[in-house]
């Protein structure tokens, strides 16, 4: 056991911690702690030059491969890259989606092709894409998708709902599953296309959420062409790839948000000092309480990235998702209990204050990614065998 | 950067398993011919293996499993961190050696105990309470208001305990001991924080245990016709109690490894892996009872010596809300 970063990894830490010192300023100072949770449609114009500025420097996509146009990072310092991009409080990423998600899946299923024609613009920050995934009656079951793709020649033509679509309305591609049969037991019959959201026939419509703030859209389809060569995988295999893009949802894209987190409970700490109810010895519990849990979520995805130079994260990975999310749910209870009468006010701007943002927004995370409820099926039918 | 531990350190806690699966209930003098536990941390120019801190919490999680009455956390955990920490290199060489050959020791520390200057050297005096292993420990390590001291002319007598696998004692001093009985760094804090990580390292492996009783019988027990453990009320008990563990873990195998890094955070990291832990093994011991239903309530089954050793471990070495409290301090400043 050695939980010493390496001279290398601390010398990583220096370089990327001066990049963004360096060029967090002028127009971009004004960017510091936006674009993150409750505030995902924040300064999408501001926010675009700053990917923009990231490309340019080769800050994009610093996991992947150097093969497919990435950096080549170790897990570790893809940790120690996140961890610095938070502490610098920079803005939320913009190509999150394809570079977290969508790029993982094509380099596990997609073809050299589809490789060739998607990542590149992925890496180079000019496509932003979205996950159709969900829909009004396929959450939790996914596997329940009714959204019909049906051919048209070599292609298809999609018909049919998603929701909880996250940026939807600033993405330039959509990866999306659709049933192709409706004839085949029903984790057979869906196929995942890549459509581009600019065809005809798609409609995308803001939703307003629990914040105020529209991060997520409904988008419909009414005959969109999807290029049959758009397929990622098999037809009839879109189940396969959807469990794919999933585990990276679950595992490797949250390392790191740890740090986000720490400047949250930060500002909850100086409102209690602030406030006075630093004083009050069931908030003092309740402080040191959420201060040890999220000490132990770092520990946590550190195990994890020890798994990974083995292979295989090890089994208590899958704890990954349902801790945090709780942890938040609790962090955010906490601020209001913490700013007391106070949180039931607006500030003068009108605007919901970060913490009572924090507050409401955090009931999404125990739902998005896998409920609470079906990370504990996971946990206990794969961790520990208990029966379906 | 690795966390986890080393192919040494695993084969270590596997044959610690192993042997304590083929005897549960050994003998102390058992324990010092054929494990020689007490020395792993202790160095070798005292006479101890020269391993560390994480070595024995790997040791002390299998030790807990089976909640094996190996006293362990007094006489190598604590009595030896007082001394490893608090020390003269001739306390070390002749106590740890002792330690490291299997004399057994105990800290004494919730007295009140008074040590006065007198001619000879310090008269000490006092009664202190609940002494892990204090009946049947050669020597103590006592925490007075002048510092600690190293004394073997003490009355102990055994406490009964809701834990039957902790013995526990009440120690009566009326001495005068040298000078050089007083340990010239000695620090009380450094002591217990020791006594924390192995605490928790115990409970981690308790924690484990009842984990493993609980899902191992909701697989096999069936009513309405499924296991038990197909039901969701079932299931998702189970998946809370091993997100449990397993933090638990984590926090126990980092503060194992500051103390032995001498890391900046050890105390703090110390005071979060017990008090999570044993606010773990709580949970875990009580929800295990529930998923073992009727049979969980009876005296055949292990179910209640799990329960028994959360509630008293809460209490043992600080309770978890102490140790927040003192988290809260470190955080918020004094109230």
């Amino acid at each position: 056991m050695d939980l010493h970063f390496t001279e290398a990894d601390e010398a990583f830490r220096i370089e990327i911690r001066t990049w963004l010192e360096g060029n967090l300023v002028d127009e971009f100072a004004a960017l510091k702690g936006r674009g993150h949770l409750g505030d995902m449609d924040g300064v999408i114009p501001g926010r675009r030059r700053w990917e923009q500025r990231m490309v340019e420097a080769g800050w994009t996509c610093v996991g992947w491969p150097r093969a497919h146009g990435g950096r080549g990072l170790s897990l570790l310092q893809e940790v120690i890259f996140n961890e610095e991009y938070a502490r610098a409080r920079a803005p939320g990423r913009l190509g999150h989606i394809g570079e977290g998600l969508l790029g993982p899946t094509l380099m596990a299923f997609g073809t050299p092709e589809q490789q060739a024609r998607f990542l590149p613009r992925i890496v180079d920050g000019t496509e932003l894409w979205c996950q159709g995934y969900s829909e009004p009656n396929a959450g939790s079951d996914l596997a329940n998708v009714k959204c019909r793709a049906e051919p048209d020649g070599d292609d298809y033509r999609l018909t049919g709902q998603k929701v909880w679509t996250s940026l939807a309305q600033d993405s330039d591609w959509c990866f999306v599953l659709a049933r192709t049969s409706t004839e085949a037991k029903r984790h057979h019959g869906i196929t995942c296309f890549l459509i581009p959201m600019d065809a005809d026939g798609i409609n995308v419509v803001p939703i307003k959420q629990i914040t105020g703030g529209t991060e997520f859209c409904e988008v419909f389809f009414d005959g969109a062409l999807a290029k049959g060569e758009h397929i990622i995988g098999e037809v009839g295999g879109g189940w396969r790839v959807a469990m794919g893009t999933l585990a990276f949802e679950r595992g490797a894209s949250t390392l790191g948000q740890q740090l986000n987190f720490q400047t949250e409970l930060d500002e909850i700490i100086q409102a209690a000092k602030h406030n006075g109810t630093a004083a009050d010895p069931v908030i003092r519990q309740r402080i040191a309480d959420v201060y040890i849990r999220l000490r132990i979520m770092r520990l946590n995805a550190l195990r994890t990235l020890t798994g990974h130079d083995d292979g295989t994260p090890p089994r208590a990975a899958m704890i990954t998702k349902l801790y945090w999310a709780s942890w938040h749910r609790d962090l955010g209870e906490l601020a209001m209990d913490v700013l007391g009468a106070d949180c039931m006010v607006l500030p003068e701007s009108g605007e919901l204050s970060e913490l009572q943002r924090l507050f409401l927004w955090t009931r999404s995370d125990t739902i998005y990614a896998g409920t609470n409820q079906i990370q504990r099926n996971i946990i206990g039918e794969r961790a520990l065998g208990l029966p379906r | 950067m690795r966390f986890a531990p080393t192919d040494e350190q695993e084969q270590l806690q596997e044959a610690a398993r192993g042997w304590l699966s083929e005897a549960p209930n050994p003998s102390w003098n058992r324990l010092i011919t054929e494990q020689g536990w007490p020395a792993i941390a202790i160095d070798e120019d005292c006479g101890g293996f020269g391993f560390g801190f994480v070595e024995l919490a790997l040791v002390s999680e299998e030790i807990g499993r089976v909640l094996a009455p190996i006293p362990l956390l007094a006489s190598a955990g604590l009595a030896a961190g007082a001394i490893q920490t608090g020390g003269s290199v001739t306390q070390k060489k002749s106590l740890l050696g002792a330690i490291s050959q299997g004399t057994r020791a105990a800290l004494a520390y919730e007295g009140p105990l008074t040590a006065t200057r007198c001619a000879n050297g310090w008269h000490l005096n006092g009664t202190a309470l609940r002494v892990i292993d204090g009946a049947n420990a050669k020597f103590l390590i006592i925490a007075t208001d002048q510092g600690l001291f190293h004394v073997t002319d003490f009355q102990a007598s055994p406490t009964a305990s809701i834990d039957p696998t902790r013995e526990l004692a009440t120690c009566t001093l009326d001495c005068t001991v040298p000078e050089d009985a007083r340990l010239p760094q000695g620090d009380l804090e450094k002591a217990l924080m020791r006594g924390w990580v192995l605490q928790a390292a115990e409970a981690v492996g308790a924690a484990e245990a009842c984990l493993d009783m609980a899902v191992a019988y909701a697989k096999v027990r069936t009513q309405f016709g499924k296991p038990i453990g197909s039901f969701q009320a079932i299931k998702h008990k189970c998946s809370d109690l091993f997100l449990l563990v397993e933090s638990a873990r984590s926090a126990t195998w980092y503060a194992a490894w500051a103390l032995d890094a001498e890391a900046e955070d050890a105390v703090l990291a110390a005071r979060t892996a017990v008090s999570y832990a044993n606010d773990a093994l709580f949970k875990c011991a009580a929800d295990s009872i529930q998923i073992h239903g009727g049979i969980g309530f009876t005296w055949e089954h292990r179910c209640h010596e799990y329960f028994r050793r959360a509630r008293a471990d809460q209490q043992l070495l600080g309770h978890p809300r102490a140790h927040r409290a003192a988290i809260a301090h470190h955080l918020l400043g004094a109230i």
